[in-house]
C-alpha cells in the first residue's frame, strides 16, 4: 500500500492482512554529501517501490524518516523508536527498516525491528533498463528477508 | 451610376462590419470549448492500446514470465510503468494471465513454492491459483486472476487490459 488516500482506505478495510510497515531511513545533507544523500534516496525511493508493488497487499510503504547526515545517528534513536511504537500501536507487528546509511547498522541491536541495510548503487548516467535490472537483482535478494521474517 | 447601384450607406457599413468581426469574436470564444467538449470523445481509442509482448515461438505449456512498459499519464505526472504477465499456450490458444493477486494487490508467482507444484503463488497472505487462473477455495482471492485481452499478429503476441474473468 502506498501512502495515498486511496490505499489508506483500503488499508482501514483490511488492516487485519496489512501487518508490516516499510520504513526508509533518509540521511540529509545540504553540504559535503549533499550528492551522496540524493544517490542514497533515489536508489531506496526505487527499492521501495518495487518492494512496495510486490507486497502490496501485507506492506505499507511509509513516508521516509528523514535526519540530518552530519548528527551522530544515535542521537536519531529516540525519535525512531517513537516512531516504531507508534507504528505498533498502529497495528503493525512487523517494522522493516531500510537505509543505505551505513551508520545504521551499529546501533542495530538497539532498534525493536527489523534493520535492512543496502549499499546504494548510483544511478547517475544509468540507462532506465540497467537501473530495473539492479533493482530486480537486488529484490530477489530481498524477496526471502521478508517471508523469513513472516514465518518467525 | 455604378457607383450609385453599388452604394452601402453608413449603417449598413457599420452593421456588416459589426456582424462580420462580433462573428469572428464568438467563434474565437466558442469553437474551443466545443472542442474541448467533444475532446473524450476523439481519445477514446487511447484507452485500448495494445503493446507487443512477446514472441509466439517462445511460449510453451509452462506460464513464463514477460515484462512490458508504456507510458502512463497519472493526473498531471508522466512515468513508465511496467506490468507484467504470465503467458502460456494451450493449443492454439494463447493465454496471458496478471499477476496481480485478486485479494489485495501483491504480484504472484508461478510454481513458487514447493508446496504448491503448477500453481500461482501469493506470498503474502498464501493465496493459490490454478493454471487457468481459478482461485483455489480455502485461500484468501476470492475471483480468479485477472486475463489480459490477447491478440496475435505477425508471430508477436499483443496485450491489451487486464479483464475479470468472472
Amino acid at each position: 500500500m502506498k501512502w495515498t488516500a486511496d490505499d489508506m482506505t483500503v488499508f482501514l478495510r483490511e488492516k487485519q492482512y496489512i501487518d508490516t510497515l516499510l520504513l526508509p531511513l533518509q540521511p540529509v545533507s545540504f553540504t559535503n554529501e549533499m550528492k551522496q544523500s540524493a544517490s542514497m534516496q533515489e536508489f531506496v525511493e526505487a527499492l521501495t517501490r518495487e518492494m512496495e508493488k510486490q507486497f502490496k497487499g501485507r506492506v505499507m510503504l511509509s513516508p521516509a524518516f528523514p535526519y540530518l547526515k552530519q548528527e551522530p545517528v544515535e542521537e536519531q534513536l529516540p525519535k525512531i523508536q517513537k516512531w516504531i511504537q507508534e507504528a505498533k500501536e498502529g497495528g503493525f507487528s512487523h517494522i522493516i527498516l531500510i537505509t543505505s546509511d551505513a551508520g545504521w547498522k551499529q546501533v542495530e541491536k538497539s532498534i525493536d525491528g527489523m534493520l535492512v541495510w543496502m549499499p546504494f548503487v548510483p544511478f547517475e548516467n544509468l540507462e532506465n533498463s540497467y537501473k530495473k535490472q539492479i533493482i530486480s537483482e537486488q529484490m530477489k535478494q530481498l524477496l526471502p528477508l521478508l517471508t523469513m521474517k513472516w514465518n518467525e | 451610376m455604378s457607383e450609385k447601384k453599388h452604394n452601402v450607406s453608413r449603417r449598413q457599413f457599420l452593421t456588416y462590419t459589426l456582424t462580420g468581426v462580433g462573428g469572428f469574436m464568438a467563434a474565437g470564444v466558442i469553437l474551443p470549448m466545443a472542442r474541448f467538449a467533444v475532446d473524450p470523445v476523439l481519445k477514446a481509442g487511447a484507452e485500448s492500446d495494445m503493446y507487443a509482448v512477446a514472441e509466439v515461438a517462445d511460449l510453451t505449456e509452462e506460464p513464463q514470465r514477460f515484462d512490458f512498459s508504456y507510458e502512463q499519464v497519472d493526473a498531471w505526472y508522466q512515468s513508465e510503468v511496467t506490468e507484467t504477465a504470465w503467458i502460456y499456450r494451450e493449443g492454439d490458444n494463447i493465454v496471458a494471465l496478471s499477476p496481480t493477486c485478486t485479494h489485495l494487490g501483491c504480484t504472484v508467482n508461478w510454481d513458487a513454492n514447493e508446496d504448491y507444484p503448477d500453481q500461482f503463488f501469493c506470498p503474502c497472505h498464501f493465496g493459490r491459483f490454478e493454471k487457468d487462473g481459478t482461485n483455489i477455495a480455502g485461500t484468501p482471492p476470492t475471483e480468479p486472476l485477472h486475463k489480459y485481452v490477447t491478440e496475435v499478429r505477425d508471430g508477436t503476441v499483443y496485450l491489451g487490459t487486464a479483464e475479470p474473468q468472472i
